[in-house]
């Protein structure tokens, strides 16, 4: 018996450069006590459905153009506002991405798991309130509810913030929770608790609930039933089991296909693009020559990091912070180290360590037989061809005011790579075409461009020097998976046409293995473990290790 | 709030067929569409245009004509005479000279030393950062206004000495040197003071522009920090520098005016607008048109100005990214 | 919270000591020398005020005489224009720019804040843009246009109003008004602009997502956070304030400090000019530190010295 039946919803956003269609005609039902999960990339309307649902988009520049959802004898579409408000936070509640930003940070916490109750049931009393509220964040996980009720936001850590969140938006006991990408911001750790604490919930509290994720993974661990969007339409529908075993739309295979799992053993992963064009299904495999390399001594280390350390004094409480401590590491030629670990482990510092763009506190980089820490900025200089780096953030990895062709021919005039004009443009076509754009993108803007195409002009930037090693930090970490699939692709052939080295820093394992031919795992400054990629997923010695590999949505 | 979603990526592609449009560009765009920062934008063009341009055709403000006091306006005087049967309508567009002149000239010098000082402070970091801020904000705390009075306290005789100086030595035209020397105290007043905010906010720009990934990627190439500094980091921080010039000219011309009232600004034969409205204000009773006119022309150029500033924040508030 | 008042504390006397070190090198760079404008001091008198007030001493006795005197003594020196001891003169008038000044602030904030918290509600309607007009109006016509036009009309419909003049209590309002719209302006536009702020944030999505009222949503959620950015301009708002009074003091013949501070820098009047400015000074202290000590108590980030408040 659903409890919510989605029926022909249409969404569309007037702007000035057109309109939208962000959901169109999309139709679907949530049975009682169940958790949907909806799967989708950016653009596919997962959002903009929920919003909505609830009536939370601004309605210019958003205009639900038609549809109806019935639920409990009310049209949520058509329905009087003053009584939307009132379904909202009583009936259905709905929790978000970003738990910091989505929490006041001038009120105590308390004060706002109490407000539903208090708004909703006009009976209730502001010590019926308190108790049902501490009560609520007791039952998600929140140790000394009491004391810490009256903290703000910003004293609680971001898993503890999405669990006061939950415990908001279930405070009414609401018929429905609609959740938006609640666990996409946190470490995989902190997400697989929040997963088993909504899980619980549902049963305990008797909940239906929408999960809304782009995390295939994700959404194998914690929902019931899949709807699959992709630009603004349900393209397929089904429980778990099946959506997984036999997806039957191009787009759900492709999508399932391209994203790297442990068990990935071809060296390129296909794209969503060789589905949705009909090339027959997953043909693009070559197993690794995976098991003989194990035998093999790794070749030469072209980097090696001894005893690394970097610390930092915090200027507010003069506390010593021991971001990188005591990390050693040999990075072969032409091979991928990766170095994986969660937020603030150190990892992402340990790699501008490795090139100087972090001041280390001692310890050594040798490269080329050179301790790259003893240099002075001047020395550095010829170095600095060699020892490239990419980031997480295509949007801030490029100069917004400079042209491609300039951003691109600035690295190769100041090395002295090409001398005129004409010789240097000719380079950068060709970096250009190297990362599959062309040459009518020399006049455009950064802006202009998509993050999977920014990340490409970042590669392009990155090889215009010629080096032989570049960082990868987090950076395919900030894209869907079906452009994660493009760039990792790309970064391969490359690695095998140049002959580059990578560092390859993320915090999703699944990736690092499918990119890596060894690992290091990294916690709080410290490695943990360091070995082939076989052996850390296979083998892992370490308890932290074993706990990340669990902790894996999808793999468990 | 819940926007559209981000483009997808095929979505993108597809709409690249336009011809490339810079931030700039698109930010004028912007602003184009707004009405009320384009009218203002053409009013200030026209204010510009009346007081350097068309001057030079009015009569001589300073022809004083006892017997033709307070007349009213006719096809020789346009708005009529003052107090001493000058003629009150080239007596508005040469005041308009000197106001504008001062808020154009002193939001010049502070802009030139609040960006020097701004990105330099915020670019250098840590101790140095601190410590240049740390002068701002003394010197911020300070009562502005005061210390412009005492400066100009301090200069008022100056203005004479150089003026004999500029005449001699530089043999220039001596009514000439007066009126130039008269306002240059005020210009040195309001720049020294004025960069402090703007030196403010372009720290701000710069610490955070610094701290972002194209930023590393240039240190990562081993640009030199000369270069990162001047081609990379300070024209991202044009926006909010634009804005806030905009918005700092008429505030000077306000405090000029200020100052005049207070008979501590331009001093005849200089006249401004506040010397004008001061003036005016004598005869508020039985010749308001003194006070009002004036103020009008001085209060329609302020509000342009400070439509215009707005209009420019709105246009380039829009992030840099456009997802 | 106390340490946070502390810091403030400090910062604020480090700013008195460098507006005495600028005063007093400008006063002394001030051209003519004191008590030489008033032609009722005899020359012996002179003598022996220089004397007393270490005027014929080096420059570095004479800067710290000075703080020294005020300090153990409460001795602020002799106005050379008025013959009179500045410590009396500041005593009869700082109350009058006292006054003037708060009820200025009171007009302000009574006036702007409402008025930018209506703006912003009512964003992109004929009262906000009206709203705002009369802020920009508020800000480009200058006090001394405003005031005469306010005599005018308040002469001809209001005959329990004086025009001018410091008598009876009720003869604050005008001058009080006068000298608040500016700031009153100011503050309307950047409630406005701040409650816009706030109201663009994730954290109100979440609030309608409660399904709260959107009076609650307005007064509760977004206050704290929208009015921060107008409690920082108090601070400065009342130094416009002290700044402006010179000008509205004259217009309307109030009594108060300001003609005093412009007859000084005008006269060479080194004590008085030193006098008032350090008065104004440490007044202006006053107030940054309420702002600031209101500003921790709207953000607690602020106040437990989170970085990135």
């Amino acid at each position: 018996m659903p409890i919510l039946d989605i029926q022909n919803l249409k969404t569309y956003f007037h702007t000035r450069t057109g309109t939208t269609k962000a959901v169109d005609d999309v139709s679907f039902s949530l049975e009682k006590g169940e958790i949907l999960g909806i799967v989708g990339e950016s653009g596919s309307g997962k959002s903009v459905t929920c919003y909505s649902l609830l009536g939370l988009l601004p309605q210019p520049p958003a205009k639900i153009e038609g549809g109806c959802v019935p639920f409990d004898g009310e049209d949520l579409l058509h329905v009087d506002p003053a009584i939307q408000r009132k379904i909202r936070g009583k009936r259905i509640s709905m929790i978000f991405q970003d738990p910091m930003s989505c929490l006041n940070p001038y009120l105590r916490i308390l004060d706002q798991v109490m407000e539903p109750m208090l708004a909703h049931e006009p009976g209730a009393t502001k010590e019926q309130a308190r108790e049902r509220a501490i009560e609520m964040l007791k039952k998600v996980g929140i140790a000394d509810a009491e004391e810490r009720a009256h903290s703000f936001p910003h004293e609680f850590s971001g898993g503890m913030r999405q669990r006061v969140m939950i415990a908001m938006a279930l405070v009414t006991h609401p018929d429905i929770l609609l959740a938006d990408e609640p666990t996409t911001a946190l470490d995989v750790t902190v997400q697989a608790r929040i997963l088993r604490l909504l899980k619980e919930l549902r049963t305990e509290l008797d909940v239906s609930v929408i999960f809304i994720t782009h995390d295939l993974g994700v959404v194998a661990e914690v929902a019931d039933r899949v709807v699959v969007m992709y630009r603004g339409k349900v393209v397929e529908e089904g429980t778990v089991r099946e959506i997984f075993d036999t997806p039957k739309h191009p787009y759900v295979k492709g999508l399932l296909a391209c994203r790297p799992t442990f068990q990935t053993t071809s060296r390129m992963l296909p794209t969503v693009e060789d589905f949705l064009e009909g090339k027959t299904t997953i043909e693009v495999q070559e197993p690794k020559p995976a098991k003989d390399t194990q035998e093999e001594a790794p070749p030469e280390p072209l980097i090696e990091v001894k005893n690394l350390k970097v610390h930092f004094t915090q200027s507010k409480d003069h506390q010593l912070i021991k971001a990188v401590d005591d990390v050693s590491l040999k990075i072969p030629k032409g091979k991928t180290l990766g170095l994986v670990g969660e937020s603030g482990c150190g990892k992402t510092t340990t790699g501008r360590a490795i090139l100087q763009l972090v001041k280390a506190t001692s310890g050594q980089v040798f490269y080329d037989n050179h301790d790259l820490c003893q240099l002075h900025r001047d020395q550095l200089l010829p170095y600095r061809k060699k020892l490239q780096i990419i980031f997480q953030d295509p949007y801030a990895s490029l100069n917004p005011r400079m042209t491609i062709e300039q951003a691109l021919s600035e690295p190769i005039r100041f090395h002295q790579i090409c001398t005129g004009r004409a010789e240097t443009r000719d380079r950068v076509v060709s970096l250009l075409e190297e990362v599959g754009l062309s040459a009518e993108h020399l006049r455009r803007y950064p802006h202009e461009f998509s993050g999977g195409q920014r990340q490409r002009l970042c590669v392009a930037r990155a090889l215009a020097v010629e080096p032989e090693f570049i960082v990868c930090d987090e950076c395919v970490s900030a894209m869907d998976v079906s452009i994660q699939a493009q760039v990792l692709n790309l970064l391969r052939n490359l690695q095998d046409s140049h002959n580059l080295t990578y560092l390859f820093i993320s915090h999703d394992l699944s990736v690092v293995k499918f990119v890596s031919d060894y690992v290091a795992v990294m916690k709080a400054g410290k490695i943990v473990e360091q070995n082939t990629a076989e052996d850390v997923y296979r083998n892992p010695h370490q308890d932290y290790t074993k706990e990340l590999l669990a902790a894996v949505p999808g793999e468990g | 709030m819940a926007t559209a979603e981000q483009t997808s990526e095929p979505q993108k592609a597809e709409n690249m067929h336009s011809a490339p449009s810079s931030l700039s560009k698109d930010a004028w765009l912007r602003m184009k569409k707004n009405k009320v920062a384009m009218v203002s934008l053409g009013v200030f063009i026209v204010m510009i245009v009346l007081c350097f341009a068309m001057a030079w055709k009015c009569k001589d403000p300073n022809i004083i004509n006892l017997t033709n006091k307070f007349a009213a306006p006719s096809a020789e005087h346009w708005f009529g005479t003052d107090a001493l049967g000058r003629d009150l309508f080239s007596r508005i567009l040469y005041g308009g000279q000197i106001s504008m002149l001062v808020g154009l000239v002193a939001t010049f010098v502070s802009v030139c030393i609040g960006v020097t000082y701004g990105s330099i402070s915020g670019f250098a970091g840590g101790r140095t950062d601190a410590f240049m801020m740390r002068v701002v904000d003394i010197l911020l705390s300070i009562p502005f206004l005061v210390l412009v009075i005492v400066l100009q306290a301090v200069l008022k005789d100056w203005s004479s000495d150089t003026s004999a100086w500029f005449v001699e030595t530089l043999k220039w035209k001596k009514d000439f040197s007066d009126r130039l020397t008269n306002i240059i105290p005020l210009f040195f007043a309001l720049g020294i003071f004025g960069w402090l905010t703007l030196a403010r906010i372009v720290r701000a720009q710069v610490l955070s522009i610094k701290e972002r990934e194209f930023i590393e990627a240039a240190h990562a190439l081993g640009y030199s920090n000369s270069r990162i500094l001047f081609r990379h980091i300070i024209p991202n921080t044009l926006g909010p520098t634009v804005v806030y010039a905009t918005l700092t000219v008429p505030s000077f011309i306000m405090y000029e005016a200020t100052l005049s009232y207070l008979g501590l600004g331009v001093k005849p034969p200089n006249s401004s607008w506040g010397i004008l409205i001061k003036e005016g204000a004598n005869y508020m009773e039985t010749h308001p048109e003194l006070l009002l006119l004036p103020g009008f022309f001085f209060s329609l150029t302020l509000f342009a100005l400070n439509f215009l500033g707005d209009g420019l924040r709105d246009a380039l508030d829009v992030k840099a990214s456009k997802d | 919270m106390i340490r946070f008042i502390f810091n403030r504390f400090l910062q604020g006397l480090l700013v008195l000591f460098a507006l005495y070190t600028i005063t007093f090198f400008l006063a002394k760079a001030m051209p003519g020398e004191p008590f030489t404008s008033e032609k009722n001091v005899s020359e012996f008198t002179k003598q022996n005020l220089r004397k007393l007030y270490g005027l014929d001493k080096s420059l570095p006795e004479q800067y710290f005489r000075y703080p020294y005197r005020v300090l153990t003594q409460g001795d602020f020196g002799v106005s050379s224009s008025k013959g009179k001891p500045v410590r009396d003169i500041i005593a009869n008038s700082f109350p009058v720019s006292l006054v003037l000044g708060l009820g200025a602030l009171g007009f302000a904030v009574g006036i702007g804040i409402p008025l930018g918290i209506l703006a912003a509600i009512r964003k992109n309607t004929w009262v906000d843009w009206g709203l705002m007009g009369f802020a920009m109006i508020g800000i480009c016509v200058p006090a001394f246009t405003i005031g005469p036009l306010l005599q005018i009309l308040v002469a001809a419909n209001v005959p329990w109003l004086k025009v001018a003049g410091w008598g009876s209590p009720q003869d604050f309002l005008l001058p009080a008004f006068t000298l608040g719209l500016v700031s009153a302006a100011y503050l309307a536009r950047l409630t406005r602009g701040g409650i816009l702020e706030i109201l663009s944030q994730d954290f109100i999505r979440t609030a309608h997502a409660k399904g709260l009222s959107p009076t609650t949503v307005i007064l509760k959620h977004s206050l704290r956070g929208g009015l921060l950015p107008s409690v920082a301009y108090l601070g400065p708002a009342f130094a416009a304030l002290i700044s402006g009074s010179f000008i509205v003091e004259s217009i309307f013949l109030v009594p108060g400090m300001g003609q005093h501070f412009v007859n000084a820098a005008v006269s060479r009047d080194e004590f008085l000019l030193l006098g008032v400015s350090m008065f104004f000074g440490f007044l202006i202290i006053v107030m940054n530190l309420f702002s600031d000590i209101l500003t921790g108590v709207l953000d607690p980030r602020v106040r437990m010295g989170k970085e990135g408040a």
